[in-house]
């Protein structure tokens, strides 16, 4: 089947649950995928809604988008609405919800203390109980911090599977970048992994983003990733 | 061999032209719909319609007239889908979607949740009243109480009881046509009548039914039109003596911003609560609950989240639900280990929140004393028995010792402290209004 996008967005390309370093989170990693893929215990897809909340980093987006993913690989109809363009997008987002299997809602906080988008939440919410579908939310704080004016939406957020997304510790961070590159067909060694992590911004989005930096340019002048090679990029920078 | 419907070879025409991204994400989510000449397609959002109309329509529609060799073929879009029928086809859909056409501005009135049963709700000193009230409407429905209005915090079960007084009606009555839907919804509803020129269909729908079960009417505050024509339908649907059951969160008089004449029909009936559970059916639900899923929760461990789980029953099913994953994932049994160890963000944003200072200024606003007084000396009646409930509900809430206890409230003895509890639960059990200011500021403090 299909992901519905709100308009022209692309899920990433990384995101998926087999690039996905879990440290600390397993058991919500473990938890979407069985979602995502029908295939959990019989509780799990009875549960109406499925919330992710956690600091910048922590990889709430690329677990959203991987699990929209494996539910369009297992043959859902998926729809994918990320609320941090809520400005470019029209309420109508949330009211059309009716077909999907999945409804996967990304960095609700965007839309707390917004009385329309939270009804339209509420009702998404509603919707998803009445129906089959399952609903996935991810958030910058746990439902009952998050800003929502809305008790009753609260609440029904509350009432489903509430994960809180633990950021990595520096050996995790280690240990997922290398999965990274490894998945991309890169080799990087543990002390070239730690020399980046001790030299540069340490959030998972900068040092993936420098990871890829590397890929491309390593590809393009044919070397590999050492630390001479990084020395190098850094004196260009 | 079956030959391939038009819109089969339409499809086959069209993956070959597109992207496979653009295929999948436009193309194959379409339900195509065939009367002769005419095709009718079915798009699973408005998103996908407009997009659809904006950039694929023209082709199609030049296609299936090329493939078809007919000559004009109309093609028109629009929001819905529709489980599998004769000529109803949909690219490898696994399963069929709940019928819903957003543009159509037919009442889109639930139906029941067939879990919501008088035998899946747990029975308490909290909603006993209300339980057995709904009980009698759905034995009984359009007599004594009617409307039945149940009000109280969010996630306490009025949805579940006024939907198992509605299974009630339809068990004693098979055919009877019970709607429940919630208020927004009614809201939307109207407002899609008004725009769609179908108000009248709208109003005959609900006043055909024989009862209505309509959620959270707060939803209705500043809403007069929405009010105006609930206030039409409610007096038809009592007029004719059928149910009406209302839920809210709070008392009908509250609901400023509802019209008068509303509010004292809303009071005609019957008004019950249901107040948050206590500890006891805290424990229950949780036992309950469990069950249904074939595990046995162990009573220690029931109590154990019980006690730290207070506010509501959704965040007590929540809680479960969290440490059934961390059971099943995990592979460890439910015991109290893995218990703290599965809710210890949710616990410690609780013990977090309920401090000795919190408790103390929340009583304190409550009484309209002053903080300091709970700490003085005064043994007038006024200060004295907020200090004592103040302490009650300091060693229901928090893991203080007793001897902190007394001493955050200025020097006092343990033995005090132990009076106040005794004495709160004495005065509780005599006196209504003292048991509902101790539950009042443990919602509160408990929220």
């Amino acid at each position: 089947m299909s992901t519905q996008l709100s308009f022209d967005i692309r899920l990433r390309d990384s995101a998926a649950f087999e690039n996905f370093f879990p440290g600390a989170n397993r058991e919500a990693v473990s938890h979407l995928a069985a979602v995502a893929g029908d295939n959990g215990p019989g509780w799990s897809s009875r549960t109406p809604v499925t919330y992710l909340w956690g600091g910048h980093g922590t990889g709430k987006t690329h677990l959203l988008q991987a699990a929209c993913r494996a539910a369009q690989q297992a043959g859902q109809t998926v729809l994918y609405i990320p609320l941090d363009c809520a400005a470019k997008l029209s309420l109508r987002v949330l009211e059309d919800v009716g077909a999907a299997d999945l409804v996967c809602i990304d960095d609700l906080q965007c839309i707390a203390g917004l009385a329309d988008w939270e009804t339209a939440l509420f009702n998404v919410c509603e919707h998803c109980r009445a129906s089959t579908a399952a609903l996935l939310v991810t958030a910058s704080a746990r439902p009952a911090d998050v800003g929502l004016r809305m008790p009753d939406l609260a609440t029904r957020l509350g009432w489903g599977l509430v994960y809180p997304l633990h950021a990595l510790s520096d050996n995790e961070k280690v240990a997922a970048m290398r999965l990274r590159a490894r998945n991309r067909g890169l080799e990087l060694s543990e002390a070239v992994a730690r020399y980046v992590l001790n030299r540069y911004p340490r959030d998972m989005h900068a040092l993936f983003g420098l990871l890829e930096r590397m890929d491309q340019t390593s590809l393009a002048m044919q070397r590999q990733i050492t630390i001479p090679f990084i020395r190098s990029l850094e004196a260009e920078d | 061999m079956k030959q391939a419907s038009p819109w089969q070879k339409c499809l086959d025409r069209l993956e070959e032209e597109l992207s496979a991204q653009q295929f999948n994400t436009w193309i194959r989510p379409l339900h195509a719909v065939n009367h002769g000449k005419s095709v009718r397609l079915l798009a699973p959002n408005r998103f996908v319609m407009e997009w659809v109309k904006d950039r694929f329509i023209d082709r199609i529609t030049e296609l299936l007239g090329q493939l078809e060799m007919a000559g004009e073929f109309t093609v028109s879009i629009e929001v819905g889908s529709q489980s599998g029928g004769k000529e109803d086809e949909r690219s490898g859909a696994k399963k069929p979607a709940t019928v819903r056409v957003g543009s159509s501005a037919a009442p889109v009135a639930g139906r029941l949740n067939a879990e919501f049963t008088f035998d899946t709700h747990v029975e308490g000193k909290s909603n006993q009243l209300a339980r057995a009230a709904a009980r009698q409407v759905g034995e009984n429905p359009g007599a004594a109480y009617n409307p039945l209005f149940i009000y109280g915090g969010v996630g306490l079960g009025k949805t579940h009881l006024m939907q198992a007084a509605g299974n009630e009606i339809i068990r004693h009555t098979p055919g009877a046509q019970v709607a429940y839907i919630h208020s927004e919804r009614f809201v939307a509803d109207m407002v899609k009548g008004l725009q769609h020129n179908a108000i009248n269909d709208f109003k005959k729908f609900y006043r055909n039914l024989d009862a209505l079960l309509i959620d959270d009417i707060q939803f209705f505050v500043g809403k007069e039109r929405s009010q105006e024509e609930f206030f039409h339908t409610f007096n038809a649907l009592l007029e004719g003596q059928r149910q009406v059951i209302i839920t809210a969160d709070r008392f009908p008089k509250e609901l400023v911003g509802v019209e008068e004449r509303l509010v004292s029909r809303f009071g005609s009936g019957l008004t019950v609560s249901i107040d948050p559970p206590e500890l006891e059916t805290r424990v229950a639900i949780l036992k309950k609950k469990a069950a249904t899923e074939n595990i046995d929760l162990d009573d220690g461990v029931a109590f154990f989240i019980a006690k730290r789980v207070r506010s509501n029953v959704r965040e007590l099913e929540g809680a479960l639900r969290r440490i059934m994953a961390s059971a099943y994932f995990t592979g460890r049994k439910m015991d109290i280990e893995l218990v703290s160890e599965s809710l210890k963000d949710l616990l410690a944003f609780q013990e977090r929140q309920v401090t000795i200072n919190n408790i103390q200024k929340t009583v304190a606003e409550y009484y309209k004393i002053r903080v300091g007084d709970l700490h003085s000396k005064s043994r007038s009646r006024q200060v004295a028995r907020p200090r004592q409930i103040a302490m009650a509900l300091a060693k229901e809430l928090t893991e203080h010792s007793l001897p902190e206890i007394g001493d955050a409230f200025g020097g006092r003895d343990h033995t005090t402290v132990l009076h106040a509890c005794r004495k709160v639960k004495e005065l509780a059990d005599k006196d209504v209004r003292i048991q509902e200011d101790f539950d009042n500021l443990m919602r509160i403090l408990s929220a």
